[in-house]
């Protein structure tokens, strides 16, 4: 996979046992994913990157796509498994793409970025609901029903 | 337990909803979806389990789980579904929303109407973009609760809301789970602003007609063309057919009655009795217009054996007539056919097979002055009689002037009739001609006074307008003229006002008075008069010339005393009254007093008195009662009594209830009443009266066109003393 | 005892010109309103301004009630009843609905029907002269 850039204007590379800590406007870069978030705690197994822990008020994840559909999410936790590629969004966790807007209020949205499937809980918040906004693409034309548009 | 016990069921439903539904109006391209959690393959579908609310615009769809399918933007939802829009609130096990065309299908529904208290199951409901509904193996009541009194089941059901209007086919029509009825295709109203005829039976039974069961069957083929289909079935005469069609269209309005039975009972010897029936009236352009009304009898007791919706059962006369009007801002024509048909045995009036009336009349608002021209042509035709053709052509200029404030009104008019007659007669062969001119003078003036007040404790407006009219008719030799369309005109407080005594012009009474009247009124805040009594008094200023030896019809005097109360006169009870007295005879020509107790909408009690010394040379002594009762939301009681004092003799006794429960209502009435007995010619022979009685039941359907409210006024619609319905007299 | 002479007919100032229409055609009760109202220093324009208040009649319609009756049965007296219903809508498009409601009672006489349709035409013609003035007065009660 695409290699992982990471800049921050503190760091503390051995801040703990394979933890690596850093602090201030970090941001985290893999090719068309983005992180930026306040703080990030990188778990590393055998010197490679595993577990990335991005905190922030609140940390914020886009991906652009092919289709043009961009995704843009935001929760104060964001959980990136680099390997299995699933990304964890906790705490007023948020995301949009294409018309589709899902916000999980307190709970928290898993994203399976290999095969593009999200899964969205409720929280604490709001009784626990996630409220997903839909947009309709207007019909095209040649799916123009007779009258009643 | 009138309309209160649908709306009551109806919020009961409401509350049923899960507590958190927040109450949106979202743009129609917009979806919120609430769900415990959702699932999405990005591009394909979303997956919502878990309490799901959908909301779109002012809908809402509650489900336990749905999938969105993002290509073709449509939801599939599961598990006790719920609907809920203006157009009806939906359980069901499944929903399939296309978002496109917003339309909904439901699955093994149950429904509750939004506009009226419609409601019931249907294996599919579907509701499309516009509020249309379809429903398919579907049940329709309005009575709420488990087993409901009446209940249609059809195959489909399609209810447009916007046309106020229901279809439904194969239907089977049950009653308190009884089948009573099969119906192939049949509409019906789902608001009260189309005609609710349908599917309301009549059945009584009454000793003119026996048992009987009418039963309407209305079809609605456009908004502006429907029929009703009536057969109806009376066990003393047998089936009578009738059929009722209207049409309208962009320049006309069209009404066709056709009514059949090929052979009655009781009077085989008429053998087929019809009635038939049209009214038209087309308009071209703006100044154009052509109305036709014409009915014809098998024989003129028809209507008052089977009624009629367009007549009066105890009509004296049909008044047939086609006429063309052309008309502009100062001259209009008219060319009329008028044919008098008199039901019963009564002298025949002269036909007018042809009439042209030409007025011109100019009116300047500067100076108050008009002048006008109005002439009649008219030809007159009577078989009956020795004079049997008739010409009259008659011309009338007239000079006006009028001065009008608020607080003074002057009106002064001179004319001149000239009328020419040619008449024929049957006996001879040389035709007669006599001509006439007569000079008419008008003065009248009026003062209005004014003051604000108090009337039973509410604001008021009381005027006061003294009148006086000062009416000159130069004397002319009429003897040679019969009376063709000409009868003496009712007189009461308004007659004394009138520059004419006589209906039309084949005699003008040479007249030299002064009419002198003063009346008040009371008008509310909503300027309706709710009170007035007037009193005019006419003085001859010489003695009248003596019309003997014109026509065997003697002149008597004219009554010179008319006064007319009518208002409030407390809270409860209300007055109708007028006398006419004749001061030479000192005898009262007329006079009548009908006094209102009227306690709330539905509490009222009226007791009249008419006594009239001549109508047609008979005396009218009559004394009527007429009242209703709400005892509570079901139960009104009514009745009503009729005595002729002159001839001693009960004219017309109806007592009668109403049962009302939410979604159905019935009348039974009990009554006893004249029958019309049209071989009398005479009136004033006192042979025995036929009384007819019966027993009628009247069914409704309520919360059709939602309000439920009492009607028990139309405990009498067949009693002749009932209002009836709005009768359509042309000019 | 308090009267006086009834002022000025101060029409409001929005329905000093009005716009006269029918929603009925051949309305014989529109030619009577617009005389009266011309008598009354209205001003009548032929089209709908768009400043211009509009006073828009509607169908009549008529009722009977049987008031006695002929030893035979048939109707002797009847009571005519005449709706007059109207609408002014205002320049901003307001509307508000009148009714006039007259009654007058009618002897019928079978002996002389076409005489009796003669007599009910002129009723009717005097009922709309009435009716017109009570148009006129609710208009100047308006604001």
């Amino acid at each position: 996979s695409d290699d992982l850039t990471i800049d921050a204007q503190e760091q503390d590379l051995n801040f703990k046992k394979n933890t690596m800590f850093f602090k201030g406007n970090v941001q985290i870069n893999q090719g068309s994913m983005k992180i930026k978030a306040d703080e990030l705690y990188v778990i590393t197994k055998d010197g490679a990157a595993e577990k990335l822990i991005a905190k922030g008020s609140p940390a914020t994840f886009s991906q652009s796509s092919s289709e043009g559909d961009e995704l843009e999410a935001n929760a104060t936790e964001v959980i990136y498994l680099v390997n299995e590629r699933i990304l964890e969004l906790r705490g007023s966790a948020k995301y949009r793409q294409g018309g589709s807007v899902v916000d999980s209020a307190n709970g928290n949205i898993t994203f399976d970025l290999e095969n593009k499937r999200v899964k969205a809980v409720g929280g604490t918040e709001n009784n626990g609901r996630v409220t997903t906004t839909i947009k309709i693409k207007p019909k095209t034309n040649n799916e123009k029903d007779s009258g009643n548009d | 337990a009138n309309y209160q016990c649908q709306l009551a069921d109806l919020e009961k439903t409401q509350q049923k909803q899960n507590p958190f539904l927040k109450k949106l109006n979202l743009p129609k391209d917009t979806i919120i979806v609430e769900s415990d959690e959702n699932d999405v393959v990005h591009g394909e579908q979303i997956t919502f389990k878990g309490n799901v609310v959908i909301y779109q615009q002012s809908q809402t769809v509650l489900a336990n789980q749905a999938v969105y399918k993002e290509k073709q933007s449509q939801f599939l939802a599961e598990g006790n579904v719920k609907l809920n829009s203006s157009a009806a609130t939906v359980e069901g096990e499944s929903i399939f929303i296309d978002e496109k065309n917003k339309d909904f299908k439901l699955v093994n529904a149950e429904y509750q109407l939004g506009f009226n208290a419609g409601r019931g199951t249907a294996e599919s409901f579907n509701i499309d973009g516009i509020n249309e509904l379809s429903l398919t193996e579907a049940t329709f009541t309005t009575c709420p609760g488990e087993d409901p009194s009446w209940l249609f089941s059809s195959s489909e059901i399609n209810i447009s809301q916007e046309e106020g209007w229901g279809e439904a086919w194969n239907t089977v029509f049950k009653i308190a789970d009884i089948p009573v009825l099969y119906l192939p295709y049949v509409t019906f109203p789902i608001t009260d602003k189309r005609k609710s005829g349908l599917l309301f039976p009549k059945l009584g039974s009454n000793s003119r007609l026996g048992a009987y069961y009418s039963q309407p069957i209305y079809l609605n083929f456009a908004p502006n063309y429907d029929m009703t289909f009536t057969p109806s079935f009376m066990s003393e005469r047998g089936w009578l057919w009738k059929v009722n069609s209207r049409y309208l269209s962009e320049h006309s309005d069209n009404l066709l009655q056709l009514e059949y039975m090929n052979e009655d009972d009781e009077l085989p010897e008429l053998e087929e009795r019809y009635l038939s029936f049209v009214q038209h009236q087309s308009y071209w352009s703006d100044n154009w217009m052509f109305q036709l009304q014409w009915t014809e009898l098998s024989d003129y007791g028809y209507i008052s054996d089977f009624n009629s919706d367009y007549h009066h059962q105890a009509d004296t006369h049909l008044n047939n007539l086609a006429q063309l009007s052309y008309q502009t801002e100062q001259f209009s024509a008219r060319l009329l056919s008028q044919n008098i048909v008199e039901l019963g045995l009564h002298s025949p009036s002269y036909k007018v097979p042809a009439q042209l009336e030409l007025d011109w009349n100019t009116f300047s608002s500067v100076n108050g002055f008009g002048f006008g021209v109005r002439s009649s042509f008219t030809q007159f035709e009577n078989e009956f009689v020795n004079e049997h053709q008739v010409f009259r052509s008659h011309i009338e200029p007239e000079l006006r002037f009028n001065y009008h404030q608020p607080a003074f009104q002057f009106e002064a008019s001179a004319s001149y009739l000239a009328t020419h007659y040619r008449q024929q007669f049957q006996d001879r062969d040389e035709t007669q001609t006599v001509d006439r001119g007569v000079g008419k003078f008008r003065l009248l003036a009026g003062l209005n006074f004014e003051k604000f007040g108090r009337y039973f404790g509410e604001d008021v407006r009381q005027t006061l307008e003294p009148k006086i009219q000062y009416l000159y008719i130069e004397e002319s030799d009429q003897s040679q003229i019969n009376l063709y369309d000409s009868q003496r005109l009712k007189e009461d407080y308004f007659a004394l006002f009138r520059s004419q005594t006589f209906s039309s012009i084949d005699r003008i009474e040479a007249l030299n008075q002064v009419t002198l009247g003063v009346s008040s009124s009371i008008f509310n805040q909503n300027n309706q008069e709710i009170f007035r009594l007037g009193v005019a008094q006419v003085h001859e200023l010489d003695d009248k010339i003596d019309l003997a030896g014109t026509n065997t019809q003697e002149v008597d005097s004219k009554p010179a005393l008319a006064i007319e109360v009518f208002g409030q006169l407390s809270d409860n009870w209300q007055i109708d009254g007028g006398i006419l007295y004749d001061r030479t005879s000192k005898k009262a020509n007329s006079g009548f007093i009908a006094l209102d107790y009227w306690l709330d909408e539905d509490k009222n009690l009226q007791i009249n008195h008419r006594y009239v010394r001549d109508v047609a040379n008979t005396t009218i002594n009559q004394t009527g009662l007429f009242g209703s009762y709400k005892l509570n939301d079901q139960w009104s009681v009514a009745a009503s009594y009729h005595y002729d004092s002159e001839r001693d003799i009960n004219l017309d006794g109806v007592i009668g209830f109403e049962y009302r429960s939410c979604c159905w209502s019935v009348q039974v009435s009990a009554q006893r009443q004249v029958v019309l007995d049209l071989n009398r010619t005479d009136f004033d022979n006192d042979g025995l009266v036929q009384y007819e009685n019966g027993i009628g039941i009247n069914f409704r359907f309520q919360g059709l066109g939602g309000e439920v409210v009492s009607d028990i006024s139309k405990l009498f619609s067949d009693s002749i003393f009932a209002y009836r319905r709005p009768y359509l007299i042309t000019k | 005892c308090g009267f006086h002479l009834k002022g000025q007919y101060y029409l409001p100032s929005s329905l000093k010109t009005l716009y006269v229409s029918s929603e009925q055609r051949f309305d014989p009760l529109l030619k009577q309103v617009k005389l009266r109202l011309q008598q009354n220093q209205v001003n009548i324009i032929e089209k709908r301004g768009k400043e211009s208040a509009e006073l828009r009649l509607l169908p009549e319609s008529f009722q009977r009630r049987t008031l006695s009756l002929f030893p035979n049965g048939q109707i002797a007296e009847y009571e005519l009843m005449y709706f007059a219903r109207y609408e002014v809508i205002r320049p901003n498009g307001d509307k508000k609905q009148y009714t006039v409601e007259l009654s007058r009672e009618f002897q019928d006489d079978p002996n002389n029907a076409l005489a009796k349709e003669r007599e009910r035409a002129l009723i009717l013609d005097e009922l709309r002269v009435i009716a017109s003035d009570r148009i006129l007065a609710q208009l100047t009660m308006l604001d």
